[in-house]
C-alpha cells in the first residue's frame, strides 16, 4: 500500500480543510514543531480507515474540534497493487457517508465501502468502543504512534493470525504443538512424582527411598544384634568350658588338703614355740635373781670398805680444822691494828688537802677579780660607744632627705621655675602697693585685698573694685592661658608635696638637711668602730675564752660575777704570801701521802692473809662435815640391808639359786636343739596364707565365671527367640527387591528425562524452522544496525532476545534506544513478509528514533532507505535537524483544500 | 527295618522376593510337608524319619518357628523323628537346640547334638550322627563315625550334613566336606546326607535325599524324600524315592520377536505342569517387540497364563520395545513429537549410543503417555 494524499476538515484542531499530498513511493518525511498536527494526521488516517462512518463512539466524538459539534470529514488517496483507490468519510453528521473509489472507476458506498475496505486491507470491524489495536490487524503493528515505538511490537491475535498465514504459506504449519505440550506436561508430571526440579526425590518416591534407608539401618542393627548373639554364644561356650575345666581339674581338693595339713603343722609349731618361750622365761628369772643375790654380797663388802676409809678421813680433817681456827685468830688481830694506823693517816691527809684547796681557791678568786675589773672597763666603754652610735643613727634616720630626694626636688624646682616663667610671660602682672586706708577697700573680683603688697597674675578678665571710686576692669590679651596655668599649678603642687615629704620649707633647706644626715652617719660609724675596739676576742689568765663583741663580753662579766658571788666574799691578801703558804701545805700533803701509802700496803697485805685464813677455816670445817657424812651414810645403808636379810641367809640364797638356774639352762638347751629340727613358724604361716588366698581366689574366679555365665545366658535369652535370622533374611531380601525397584524407577526417570529432552529439542528445532522467514528478514537489517548480532523470537512471534557475543540478552534488558531501533527493524521485517506474500503494508513512524545516537541514526536512515525500495515509509517528526540527512520526500501541510471538493 | 531319609526342611525360610501372600503360603507349605512325610512313614511302615540337617533355615529362628515343626512331629507318635543340626541351624551351646531341649521335646523326637551313637527304635539300628556346631566346619564332620562303637549286629546308619568332597561345583569348598567313602570306612549300612537340595545318589549306601519342598529357582525338581529299607548288616539298602513336595520352582527363558513367539511361550508355560497352580516361574524374556506385539505379550503372558501360575517372576528388562513405522504413525505423522520419536528410535537402535537403553525405555514411556493423553 502506498498513501498518496490525506485530507481533513473539522478534525480536532483542523477546523479548516488541510491536505498533505505528494507522498512518494519510498520515504516520506513530515517535519513540524510540536502542536503542528503530525499525530493528528496519523489519528485521522486510523479513524478514516478503521472506524465506521456511522459510529458515534466516544473515540469518534473526540475527533470533533474542541467545543464544537462539527462533522469531521476525511479523505485518503492510496495505491494498492490493483491500482489507485480513494476513500472519503464523514462522521457525526445527519448524513454520514463512506465512499470508496476503486481503480476500475466503480464507487462503493457506506457499509459496502466499509466491507470492501476491510477486505482490501485485512483488518477487523471495530467493536463497540470503536477501533483498537486488536481490530486494526497488521496496521496496528506497522503504524507506530507517538511514544509507542519503545515497546517491542505487541502482536494482537489478529496480527499474529495474519503473520502466521504468511508463515504457513512460506514454510508450512507448525504441527504437533498441542499434543506435544500435553505430552511434555504429562512427562513433567510423571517426573515430578519422583524428583523435584533439582533432581531430589520427592513425594512417595522420597518416602520409598527413606523407607529403604530405614530398612537398611534396621538391617544393620539387626545384624549387629546377631553378631552380639553370636559373640554371647561363643562367650557362653568358653565360659562353660572354663567352668567345667575348673571343676574337673581337682585343684580345689588339692588346695584344701594342703591348707588343712599346713594349719595342723602350724598349730603344733605354735605349741612348741610356747614351751620354748616359757623355758626361756624361767631361765631368765632364775638368772636375774641369782645375779641380784651375788651383787648384794659384793655391795655389802664395798660398803664396809667405804666406812673404814671414811673414818680415817674424818680424823685428819678435824686436826686440819683446829689448826686453821688458831691461825685465823692471830691474823685477825694483826689486821685490825694495821687498819687503825691507816685510818689515822687518812684523816691527817684530808685535813692538809682541805687547807690546800682553800688556799688555791683564794688565789683563783684574786685572779678573777683582777680580770673582772679590766673587763668591766671595756664593757662600759663599749656600751657608751654603742649608745652614741644609736643616738647618731636615730638622728640621721629622722632626716628623710637623701641624695635621691634632693635630686628630685631640684628637678621639680626647675620644672616649676620653667612653668612659672612660661605663665608669667603669658599673663599680666598686677602689683598692688596699697595704703592702709585702702586695705580691705580694694578688691579683686569682689575679694578684698588685706595686705599692702599684693601681686596678681591676670590671665582672665578681672575686676579691681575701688570701693566708692568704682572699679577697674582689666582684659588681658586673647591668649588662652588655661593650659599654662594648669602646668604651673601642677608644678607647684609637685614641688610642695616633695618639700612637705622632706620636711623642708625650701629646696635650700632640704640641701642643708641632707648634709647634716651625712655627717651624723659618719659619726655613728666611728662610734661602732670604737665598740669593736673595746670588745676583742681574748683568753683570761684563768684560761676562760671570751668571744668578740659586746654580748660575749657581757656574758663573761656576768659569769665571773656569778663565780665571785658563789665564793661568798672577795679574796684578800697578796699573791706572794699566798703562794708561799700554798707551797708549804703542799710539802706537808706529799709527806702524808707517802706515809699513808706505806700504811695502806701493809693493811692490804694483812687483809689478804686474813681472807686466806678465813677461807682455810671454812674449807677444813666443810671437810670435817663431809668426812663425817661419808662415814655415816654407808653405815646406815649397810645396817638397813643386814636388817632386811642377814649376810648368812643371803649367801644361802645364792647357792640355791645357782643350782636352779643351771637346771633351767639345761632344759632350754634341750628345747633349742629340738627347734633346729622343726620348720620355722613364719614359713608355715606364709604357706597357710598363700594357700588360703589361692583357695579364695579360685572361689572368686569361680563365682565370677558363674556370674558371667548367668549374665551371658541372660543376654542370650534376651536376644534369642525373636527370630533375628529370619528378620535379617527378610530385610535382606526386601532390600534386594527395593534396590531392583529403585534401579528400575531410576532407569524410568532417566528415560522420562531423555524423552523430555528429545521432545523439547525437536520442538525447538521445529520452531526455529517455522520462525526462520521472520528471522531471515530481520537479519539483514540487524546486521546493518548491530553487525554480528542474531535475534530470537518466541513461537508467538514476539521478540525475545538478541545474541551479540553468543550470549542471549533479554530484549527488555537492552537500552531504550536499542530496543526502539530493533522494534522498528522488526516492523520492517514484518512488512517485508507481508509484501512478499502479496499483502498490503506500509510503515508510519510517529516521532520515532528519538534516542538514537548520530551514528545509529545514520545506520537507521540507511536501513529505512533500503527498506523503502520495497515499501512506503512515512516519518512524522518534530526534529527537522535530525532528519535532514534522511532524504526522501518532504511533505507539507497545505491549507484551504476541502476534502469534498474533489468529490 | 524301614525309615525315611529326608533333609533341608529349612523351616522359617523367608521369601520376600514375592508378595506377602505368596510368601505366607510358601512358608506354611514347609510345615505341611512334615505332615506329609509323617503320613508317608505310616503308609510305608517306616519306624523312623531321619532328618539330615537344616531342619530350620536359621541358627536362631523365632520361638514360634522353632516350635512349629515339633508339634507336627508329635502328631505322629508311632514314628521316631531323629534330628541333627546342619549348616543353616548349627548347634551352639546356649543356642536354639539347647533351648528346645530345655523346654521339653515330644517323646518321639530325638535330637543328635553330639557325636555319640544312639539307637533307633528298639535298637536294631543305631544312628551315628555328625552334628554341625558351626556353619562352616573345617574338616570332615563324619570322620568320628569310623571310631564309633555300636552293639554287635546292630545296623549302622550315618546321619550327616555337608558336601561330598570334590562334589561342589568349584571343587574348592573346604568346609563340611564329607569323604565319599565314609560309608565304607565307617562300616555304615547307610549314610543319610543333607545339604544338597535335589535327590542324589553317591554310592549304593550314600544318598542325598534333597529337600521335600523346593525353595528356589536354582533347582528345577520336585520335592523328594527317600524310603530306606535295611535288610541286615553289610547288605545294600533298598532305597525308594518319595514325592512329598507340593510346589515346583521353574526357570524359563524366551527370546521374543513377534506375536508367534509370544504364543509359543504361552503354550510352553502351559505345558510345564498339569497343575499350573503348583508352579513358581521365573521368566526372563529378551528380544524386541513392536507396540502391538508388546500389547499381545501383556495380554497372553502377563495377564493370560501368568495369573494361572502360583507365582510369576517376570524379568522383561531385556525385552526391547521397538515401535514400528505404524506405531509411530499412530502417535503422529509429522510434527516435533514424531521427530523426537524417530530420533529416540534411532538412538535405541544405535549400538554405540551410551543412552541406548534409556532411549528404548523412553520410547516405551512415550507410547504409554501418548496412549494415556490421547485417552484423556
Amino acid at each position: 500500500m502506498k498513501i498518496r494524499s490525506i485530507e481533513l476538515q473539522h478534525f480536532r484542531k483542523f477546523i479548516n480543510p488541510v491536505r498533505i499530498a505528494g507522498f512518494g513511493d519510498g520515504i516520506n518525511v513530515l517535519v513540524g514543531p510540536n502542536e503542528y498536527g503530525k499525530s493528528t494526521i496519523l489519528a485521522a488516517l486510523q479513524a478514516l480507515l478503521f472506524e465506521r462512518y456511522r459510529s458515534k463512539t466516544d473515540a469518534i466524538r473526540r475527533m470533533q474540534t474542541a467545543g464544537s459539534e462539527t462533522s469531521p470529514i476525511l479523505a485518503l488517496d492510496f495505491d494498492l497493487p490493483s491500482g489507485h483507490h480513494r476513500l472519503e468519510k464523514r462522521f457525526l453528521h445527519r448524513e454520514p457517508y463512506a465512499r470508496l473509489f476503486l481503480p476500475d472507476g466503480r464507487q462503493v458506498h457506506d457499509d459496502a465501502a466499509e466491507e470492501q475496505l476491510q477486505e482490501l486491507l485485512g483488518f477487523l470491524p471495530p467493536n463497540r468502543q470503536g477501533a483498537s489495536p486488536d481490530t486494526q490487524g497488521i496496521w496496528g503493528l506497522l503504524w507506530v504512534e507517538q511514544g509507542a515505538s519503545f515497546d517491542k511490537p505487541q502482536l494482537r491475535e489478529s496480527t499474529r493470525r495474519t503473520l502466521r498465514e504468511c508463515l504457513d504459506a512460506e514454510v508450512g504449519t507448525l504441527a504437533g504443538g498441542q499434543r506435544g505440550q500435553r505430552l511434555l506436561s504429562a512427562i513433567e508430571k510423571e517426573i515430578a512424582t519422583f524428583v523435584d526440579g533439582r533432581g531430589r526425590p520427592t513425594g512417595t518416591w522420597k518416602a520409598f527411598i527413606e523407607e529403604t534407608a530405614r530398612i537398611t539401618i534396621r538391617l544393620t542393627e539387626t545384624q549387629q544384634r546377631r553378631h552380639d548373639l553370636e559373640d554371647h554364644l561363643n562367650d557362653l561356650d568358653n565360659l562353660r568350658a572354663s567352668i567345667e575345666q575348673a571343676t574337673m581339674d581337682g585343684n580345689d581338693e588339692r588346695l584344701q588338703t594342703e591348707q588343712r595339713t599346713t594349719q595342723q603343722a602350724l598349730d603344733t609349731a605354735r605349741h612348741f614355740e610356747d614351751q620354748l618361750g616359757q623355758a626361756r622365761g624361767t631361765h631368765e628369772v632364775l638368772r636375774v635373781r641369782r645375779e641380784a643375790a651375788a651383787n648384794e654380797i659384793v655391795t655389802r663388802e664395798q660398803l664396809e670398805y667405804t666406812i673404814r676409809q671414811a673414818g680415817a678421813t674424818t680424823v685428819t680433817s678435824r686436826a686440819e680444822h683446829d689448826a686453821a681456827k688458831t691461825d685465823l685468830e692471830t691474823r685477825r688481830s694483826h689486821q685490825t691494828h694495821l687498819a687503825a694506823q691507816e685510818a689515822s693517816l687518812y684523816d691527817d691527809l684530808k685535813k692538809a688537802t682541805v687547807a690546800l684547796e682553800r688556799l688555791e681557791t683564794t688565789r683563783q678568786m684574786l685572779v678573777i677579780q683582777d680580770s673582772l675589773t679590766g673587763l668591766e672597763r671595756s664593757l662600759n666603754a663599749a656600751r657608751t660607744a654603742a649608745e652614741r652610735a644609736e643616738e647618731l643613727n636615730g638622728r640621721a634616720t629622722a632626716i628623710t632627705v637623701d641624695d635621691k630626694t634632693l635630686r628630685k626636688l631640684r628637678n621639680t624646682e626647675t620644672a616649676h621655675t620653667t612653668a612659672q616663667a612660661a605663665f608669667d610671660a603669658a599673663t599680666t602682672r598686677l602689683e598692688f602697693s596699697l595704703k592702709n586706708a585702702a586695705l580691705g577697700r580694694v578688691s579683686v573680683d569682689g575679694k578684698p585685698i588685706k595686705q599692702a603688697q599684693y601681686e596678681l597674675q591676670v590671665d582672665q578678665p578681672t575686676t579691681i573694685g575701688l570701693d566708692e571710686f568704682g572699679e577697674i576692669r582689666i582684659r588681658p590679651g586673647a591668649r588662652d592661658t588655661n593650659d599654662l596655668r594648669e602646668v604651673l599649678r601642677k608644678a607647684e603642687r609637685n614641688l610642695q608635696e616633695l618639700l612637705n615629704a622632706a620636711g623642708a620649707a625650701t629646696v635650700a633647706d632640704a640641701d642643708l638637711l641632707s648634709r647634716e644626715k651625712a655627717r651624723l652617719l659618719t659619726e655613728a660609724d666611728a662610734a661602732r668602730r670604737e665598740i669593736t675596739a673595746h670588745t676583742p676576742a681574748r683568753t683570761l689568765p684563768n684560761g676562760l675564752q671570751i668571744g668578740a663583741g659586746t654580748d660575749a663580753l657581757s656574758q663573761a662579766v656576768a659569769a665571773l660575777r656569778s663565780q665571785i658571788a658563789t665564793h661568798g666574799s672577795l679574796a684578800t691578801g697578796d699573791h706572794q704570801s699566798l703562794n708561799r703558804e700554798i707551797t708549804e701545805v703542799n710539802e706537808k700533803v706529799k709527806l702524808l701521802e707517802a706515809q699513808r701509802d706505806k700504811a695502806s700496803a701493809a693493811a692490804r697485805k694483812a687483809d689478804r692473809a686474813l681472807e686466806d685464813a678465813i677461807h682455810r677455816e671454812a674449807t677444813t670445817r666443810a671437810a670435817v662435815t663431809r668426812a663425817t657424812e661419808d662415814e655415816e651414810t654407808p653405815r646406815r645403808d649397810l645396817a638397813r640391808r643386814r636388817a632386811e636379810k642377814p649376810d648368812d641367809a643371803l649367801r644361802a640364797d645364792l647357792g640355791r639359786l645357782e643350782l636352779d638356774r643351771a637346771a633351767a639352762e639345761a632344759a632350754l638347751t634341750r628345747l633349742g636343739e629340738d627347734a633346729q629340727t622343726r620348720e620355722p613358724l613364719s614359713r608355715l604361716e606364709a604357706r597357710l596364707q598363700r594357700l588360703t588366698e589361692a583357695c579364695e581366689e579360685r572361689q572368686r574366679a569361680k563365682e565370677n565365671r558363674e556370674g558371667k555365665r548367668r549374665e551371658v545366658e541372660g543376654a542370650v535369652s534376651a536376644l534369642r527367640g525373636a527370630g533375628i535370622d529370619e528378620e535379617i533374611a527378610g530385610l535382606e531380601q526386601e532390600l534386594t527387591a527395593r534396590k531392583e525397584d529403585q534401579e528400575r524407577q531410576e532407569r524410568r526417570v532417566a528415560a522420562l528425562k531423555l524423552l523430555s529432552e528429545e521432545l523439547r529439542r525437536a520442538e525447538r528445532e521445529a520452531k526455529e524452522r517455522y520462525l526462520a522467514p521472520i528471522t531471515q528478514r530481520i537479519e539483514p537489517y540487524l546486521q546493518a544496525l548491530l553487525p554480528g548480532a542474531r535475534i530470537h523470537c518466541d513461537d508467538e512471534l514476539a521478540l525475545q532476545s538478541i545474541e551479540r557475543t553468543g550470549v542471549p540478552e533479554d530484549f527488555d534488558r537492552l537500552s531504550g534506544g536499542t530496543q526502539e531501533q530493533i522494534a522498528v527493524l522488526t516492523r520492517l521485517a514484518f512488512a517485508d513478509l507481508l509484501l512478499d506474500r502479496g499483502r498490503p503494508a506500509a510503515i508510519i513512524l510517529d516521532d520515532s528514533l528519538a534516542f538514537a545516537d548520530p551514528r545509529r541514526l545514520e545506520r537507521m536512515f540507511d536501513i529505512l532507505t533500503e527498506a523503502s525500495r520495497r515499501m512506503q515509509v512515512t516519518i512524522l517528526s518534530c526534529r527537522e535537524w535530525a532528519f535532514e540527512r534522511l532524504g526522501g520526500k518532504r511533505l507539507v501541510l497545505e491549507e484551504g483544500v476541502s476534502p469534498t471538493e474533489k468529490a | 527295618m524301614r525309615f525315611i531319609h529326608t533333609s533341608d526342611w529349612q523351616v522359617g525360610k523367608v521369601f520376600r522376593m514375592f508378595d506377602r501372600e505368596v510368601e505366607a503360603v510358601l512358608q506354611s507349605e514347609r510345615l505341611e510337608v512334615i505332615e506329609r512325610l509323617g503320613g508317608l512313614a505310616q503308609k510305608h511302615s517306616a519306624v523312623a524319619i531321619l532328618v539330615a540337617g537344616d531342619v530350620w533355615d536359621h541358627a536362631e529362628p523365632s520361638d514360634r518357628t522353632l516350635a512349629q515343626p515339633l508339634e507336627r512331629m508329635r502328631s505322629f507318635p508311632t514314628v521316631e523323628w531323629h534330628l541333627t543340626p546342619g549348616n543353616h541351624d548349627p548347634h551352639q551351646p546356649g543356642g536354639a537346640w539347647e533351648s528346645l531341649q530345655e523346654r521339653g521335646l515330644p517323646p518321639n523326637v530325638k535330637l543328635h547334638l553330639h557325636q555319640e551313637p544312639a539307637p533307633i527304635g528298639d535298637g536294631k539300628a543305631w544312628v551315628l550322627p555328625a552334628p554341625l556346631s558351626r556353619r562352616h566346619t573345617i574338616g570332615d564332620p563324619t570322620q568320628p563315625m569310623d571310631e564309633m562303637h555300636t552293639p554287635p549286629g546292630a545296623l549302622r546308619v550315618g546321619l550327616a550334613h555337608g558336601s561330598i568332597r570334590d562334589f561342589s561345583a568349584d571343587g574348592l569348598t573346604t568346609h563340611n566336606r564329607i569323604s565319599p567313602d565314609r560309608a565304607e570306612r565307617a562300616h555304615l549300612d547307610y549314610l543319610a546326607l543333607g545339604d544338597w537340595h535335589t535327590l542324589r545318589q553317591i554310592d549304593p549306601k550314600t544318598w542325598y535325599s534333597g529337600t521335600p519342598e523346593p525353595d528356589s529357582f536354582a533347582e528345577d525338581a520336585n520335592g523328594k524324600a527317600l524310603l530306606v529299607e535295611l535288610t541286615g548288616p553289610g547288605r545294600p539298602p533298598i532305597v525308594t524315592p518319595l514325592d512329598p513336595g507340593r510346589f515346583r520352582w521353574v526357570q524359563q527363558k524366551a527370546t521374543l520377536h513377534d506375536e508367534q513367539d509370544i504364543r509359543a511361550l504361552a503354550d510352553q508355560l502351559r505345558r510345564l505342569d498339569s497343575t499350573l497352580g503348583r508352579l513358581l516361574v521365573d521368566l526372563r524374556v529378551t528380544g524386541t517387540l513392536g507396540v502391538a506385539a508388546r500389547a499381545t505379550f501383556d495380554a497372553e503372558i502377563t495377564r493370560g497364563v501368568g495369573p494361572a501360575l502360583f507365582a510369576l517372576r517376570l524379568d522383561d528388562a531385556g525385552l526391547v520395545l521397538a515401535p514400528t513405522e505404524e506405531d509411530l504413525d499412530a502417535i503422529d505423522h509429522a510434527g516435533f513429537v514424531r521427530t523426537a520419536a524417530d530420533r529416540l528410535r534411532q538412538r535405541a537402535a544405535d549400538q554405540t549410543d551410551p543412552q541406548r537403553d534409556a532411549a528404548a525405555l523412553a520410547l516405551r514411556e512415550l507410547w504409554t503417555l501418548h496412549a494415556r493423553t490421547t485417552d484423556a
